[in-house]
């Protein structure tokens, strides 16, 4: 089983997605959207990820569930777009949010209560695919994600690259340092 | 790690030498160029190496061939081990993953590198190399040289460095491949011959590709913001942006930062 995920994101890509996950929403303390990843064979037992593709949640598919621990709360027409669009590309899909400082980011414990959910759902739309989460920094990443037929709640952590001037690589793994897993 | 053997590159940055410990480098072909390229990633302190070469030391090889000794040369060691030996004996514990293949006959650990030198012969090489590499998103450093000698005039001996990083120019928007120089290629095709190279020369090439290698990781300078397109002249001791650039595209048509990862049909 590949049990090594390295995900490349091209610097103007990333950097546009932090710009519009920056943009004020009406009542939301934070953003979210999906990146949808082409996929990539690499050294043996690697998957390479690409992400290619932004999707921003709409404005009208926030939650105002008035819950102040809570940055994003999206509703089911947001996780039913991101679905159609798995089943329609045939891409996995990344939830990602943004932590606005400087440095690596690491998943929240509301993260790490809500993604595995989401990601499991995804399996459904795509069941061969690979799904999970990116949080950034400006200057950062960090992610968890979950392979076809992967047993369990453990997630794999990828090794993450975001490729331009200047190249910044992120190591994964077990000992990554990202959150842990409640 | 960064303890005294790399106190005098610690103006590259706090972070810096756990960039460069933690990249993944490959190098494709062994040659004048690449033993030099090895040899310095080492001393910078590269821990993890993809190594390409499927060629044997000969005694033609030892003007310019760095590590490579009289012993390796009579016994034809394959040029791998000696970029590994040159490794091993200054990062003693460095992952090293030696292909004694051409990299197009096993490209898939090529793609687990963050940034690949190409140290490679001819236009078309090139060119293939490259397109795999804006394929998976790793930045591709280029190096080579030639020497030109026209009847009765000195011979003139140059080279380049380009950079080709996924999302800016590439090697034919910059004009490092050309299709004049790839038809030129294709009528000599099978007629190669060996193709002129010294030690000083390729040490030039090398060391300026190197240098933008530790630049692109750690942004010590904090200026790679352009196109990369060196030319050196030899005769005229010179390292200087190509002219080229000047007639450059300003974004690249030939790789779509969407058509990446494996082909789907």
């Amino acid at each position: 089983m590949n049990d090594v995920v390295i995900i490349r994101i091209a610097r103007p890509f990333f950097e546009d997605v932090v710009s519009d996950l920056r943009r004020a929403h009406p009542f939301a303390a934070e953003r979210v959207g999906f990146l949808f990843t082409r996929v990539g064979s690499g050294p043996p037992g690697t998957t390479l990820l690409f992400p290619t593709e932004y999707w921003a949640v709409p404005d009208d598919q926030y939650l105002d569930d008035g819950d102040p621990w809570i940055g994003a709360a999206i509703n089911g027409d947001a996780i039913r777009h991101a679905m159609q669009r798995i089943m329609a590309t045939q891409q996995g899909a990344l939830h990602v949010h943004l932590h606005d400082f400087s440095g690596r980011p690491r998943f929240s414990g509301t993260d790490w209560r809500d993604v595995p959910d989401l990601a499991r759902s995804f399996q459904h739309a795509g069941p061969n695919l690979i799904h999970g989460a990116l949080v950034l920094s400006p200057d950062a990443a960090a992610g968890a994600v979950w392979l076809p037929n992967q047993p369990g709640d453990e997630p794999v952590l990828p090794r993450i690259a975001i490729v331009g001037y200047p190249l910044r690589t992120f190591e994964g793994g077990p000992h990554d340092d990202v959150g842990t897993l409640q | 790690m960064t303890s005294g053997r790399y106190s005098r590159q610690s103006f590259l940055g706090p972070d810096a030498q756990d960039r460069i410990e933690q990249a993944v480098i490959g190098v494709v072909g062994l040659g004048g160029g690449g033993s030099h390229i090895v040899q310095q990633l080492a001393h910078v302190g590269f821990q993890r190496y993809v190594l390409y070469d499927y060629d044997a030391v000969d005694e033609s090889n030892l003007n310019r061939l760095i590590g490579a000794t009289e012993a390796d040369a009579s016994v034809e060691l394959a040029k791998l081990e000696v970029a590994e030996r040159l490794i091993r004996g200054l990062q003693a514990h460095a992952q090293v993953t030696p292909i004694h293949k051409r990299w197009q006959d096993e490209p898939l650990p090529l793609r687990g590198c963050d940034l690949v030198f190409g140290c490679v012969d001819g236009p078309a090489t090139r060119r293939v190399l490259e397109a795999m590499m804006r394929r998976y998103l790793i930045p591709y450093i280029d190096i080579g040289l030639d020497v030109h000698h026209a009847q009765g005039e000195v011979p003139v001996m140059a080279g380049q460095v380009a950079l080709s990083m996924p999302g800016d120019l590439c090697l034919r928007c910059m004009g490092v491949i050309t299709d004049v120089a790839l038809a030129a290629e294709g009528r000599h095709y099978g007629d190669a011959g060996s193709h002129p190279q010294v030690v000083w020369a390729n040490g030039v090439l090398a060391s300026t590709a190197v240098g933008l290698a530790v630049d692109v990781l750690t942004d010590w300078t904090g200026r790679l913001r352009h196109p990369i397109y060196l030319e050196y002249f030899s005769n005229d001791g010179t390292v200087r942006p190509s002219p080229r650039l000047e007639y450059a595209p300003s974004a690249c048509k030939h790789y779509l930062l969407t058509v990446v990862g494996d082909p789907t049909i």
